[in-house]
């Protein structure tokens, strides 16, 4: 009882410690970037690699879960007529939830992975201590382009899984729910505005920050040769995994709440104009 | 290509065995703990300019550690590093990057970038750190490749050469930013016997030609006594002595007696045993 009381204990702490130790990495990455700079050839190389390692496969995933999301909502909106709408709604749900998370988890399992192993090989063979030895920075050299290629591809990546999910709902709703693509499409913009698309894109930058953060960390502090490279490779997969799932919660009710704050302000002013404009119409 | 300070020393009419005896760099009462564990203690340790130091002992006790310490890749729990009479933790940012520049590595198992070919590992450096172009950088590596007989694989990657040739190219990146001070960590580690006498005779005659100062952890006994100024032996995180070859052969100190007439410490007869 008392060992595994201690147990959990050290685990609290451990996971505590590699929570500090990762913040305090991120912002050793900020120090440098703001006190040193970093090589812009070398961040677009990696945004080139990070982009085409997971382009395929998010393209892939993108399509089938535009269809996913299309057989669920067609099963929802045929209950009340509304098959016109499948689409903004499809690709709303798409957009403001499960395309960020799906191109996170994608990232995640190919460059979260790779990066990690990469980065812990080049620690356990003392090539980051050859690094600092030459008088190089590696976190100018080698974190930091990574950091910044994987919040970079994701944006990129996010708009391609989107576009395919938007195909994979078409070529769905044509064939399982018998509408034709234009009618799919008739209703997206009038569904997915601005607020959609702002949330689209806050979550990914967040996911993509959080997930570039425990990769590189994970890799830059690897150590006990192989099967510490391996180690550390399994705990960035279960770290990132479970830290978006947190994250999805986290960034889902911040956004929501920001947005409700952010409608009501736009819908106060926008009263405000009107009687000001109503005002001036009566006029003395 | 010798540094610039240390030809200033001599156009001021010193001569060499006057340079000899000047301090470049000094541990003084270093002590290194990790995760609890003590695993250099009070190591007292002063490296005159141009000496060739080798340091020898078991595996395990202390001496690669020891030389990341001085590289300034670890900084020491108690104690102090002076570079020319200047304590290193007191050093400006700038300051130890400048000093960073000036001490080359040759890592245990070499460390070099095996997704860069062997002119881009030696390219590596002066670009990055020195700022010089990639055509300037590689007119310098070629001469250094050439100075180790790499000319042949220069354009070739670390996985399709030798050990040997892996420790020449490693020591041929040491020298690319022309250091003051070269580290070799058991540079004949895992090479053949005719390897390794060619590769401490390649040390040996860059030290000479360059006229650096040189601190090698090696366990090649004989070829140590034939290039070494002086020689230091480290037992389970010490530093128990460093003389000239001619005191440490005398050496009554036991540790010492015993690894030099190849017999095991009791310390690693009880680990055997265990």
């Amino acid at each position: 009882m008392t060992a595994s009381l201690i147990r959990a204990f050290d685990g609290t702490f451990g996971i505590l410690g590699e929570i500090g130790g990762c913040v305090r990495f991120v912002l050793k990455n900020i120090d440098v970037f703001f006190r040193k700079g970093v090589s812009r050839h070398e961040v677009f190389l990696q945004i080139w690699k990070v982009t085409l390692q997971s382009l395929p496969t998010t393209m892939m995933a993108g399509f089938f879960v535009g269809a996913i999301m299309t057989v669920q909502f067609a099963m929802q909106v045929e209950a009340y007529g509304a098959m016109g709408f499948l689409g903004g709604l499809s690709t709303s749900a798409t957009i403001r939830q499960v395309g960020p998370l799906l191109i996170a988890f994608m990232l995640s399992g190919k460059v979260g992975a790779f990066t990690t192993a990469e980065l812990g090989t080049m620690r356990v063979t003392e090539q980051i201590d050859a690094i600092r030895c030459l008088g190089a920075d590696p976190y100018q050299e080698l974190i930091l382009p990574r950091m910044i290629a994987i919040v970079a591809s994701s944006f990129a990546l996010l708009t391609a899984g989107l576009l395919m999910s938007i195909f994979g709902g078409v070529l769905l709703a044509m064939g399982f729910a018998g509408i034709n693509a234009d009618e799919y499409l008739r209703h997206i913009p009038t569904i997915v505005k601005f607020p959609s698309v702002a949330t689209g894109i806050f979550k990914c930058f967040i996911y993509a920050l959080l997930l570039s953060a425990i990769c590189t960390y994970k890799g830059f502090t690897a150590d006990g040769g192989a099967k510490g490279v391996g180690r550390a490779v399994v705990q960035t997969a279960v770290a990132t995994m479970v830290t978006l799932v947190v994250a999805d919660w986290a960034t889902s009710l911040v956004s929501e709440s920001l947005l409700t704050m952010l409608l009501s302000i736009v819908s106060e002013m926008s009263q405000i104009t009107e009687s000001v404009k109503a005002g001036a119409v009566k006029g003395p | 290509m010798r540094g610039e300070n240390e030809l200033d020393h001599l156009a001021k009419g010193e001569t060499l065995d006057e340079t000899l005896n000047e301090t470049f760099i000094e541990l003084e009462g270093v002590s290194l703990e990790i995760a609890g564990e003590t695993l250099l203690r009070d190591v007292h340790l002063s490296v005159a300019r141009g000496e060739v130091l080798a340091i020898m002992g078991p595996s395990g006790q202390g001496k690669s550690l020891l030389l990341k310490i001085l590289a300034g890749l670890i900084e020491p729990s108690i104690g102090e590093v002076r570079i020319e009479g200047r304590d290193r933790s007191q050093m400006s940012t700038a300051e130890r990057m400048n000093w960073g520049r000036q001490a080359g590595m040759l890592f245990q198992r070499n460390a070099l970038f095996d997704s860069l070919t062997a002119l881009e590992n030696v390219n590596f450096p002066q670009v990055e750190t020195l700022g010089r172009d990639e055509r300037a950088a590689a007119a310098v590596s070629h001469k250094l490749l050439a100075a180790v007989g790499l000319s042949e694989a220069a354009e070739r990657y670390p996985s399709e050469i030798s050990g040997g040739m892996q420790k020449r190219l490693g020591i041929a990146r040491a020298l690319s930013l022309a250091p003051k001070l070269i580290l070799y960590d058991d540079p004949t580690a895992g090479l053949d016997p005719i390897t390794s006498r060619m590769i401490i005779r390649l040390i040996k005659d860059l030290q000479e030609r360059d006229h650096s100062t040189v601190i090698v952890v090696t366990n090649e006994i004989a070829r140590a006594f034939q290039v070494a100024d002086r020689v230091g032996f480290v037992f389970g995180g010490r530093l128990v002595m460093a003389g000239t070859p001619d005191e440490t052969r005398n050496s009554t100190h036991p540790e010492v007696a015993r690894f030099l007439r190849g017999q095991p410490s009791a310390d690693s007869e009880r680990r055997l045993s265990t």
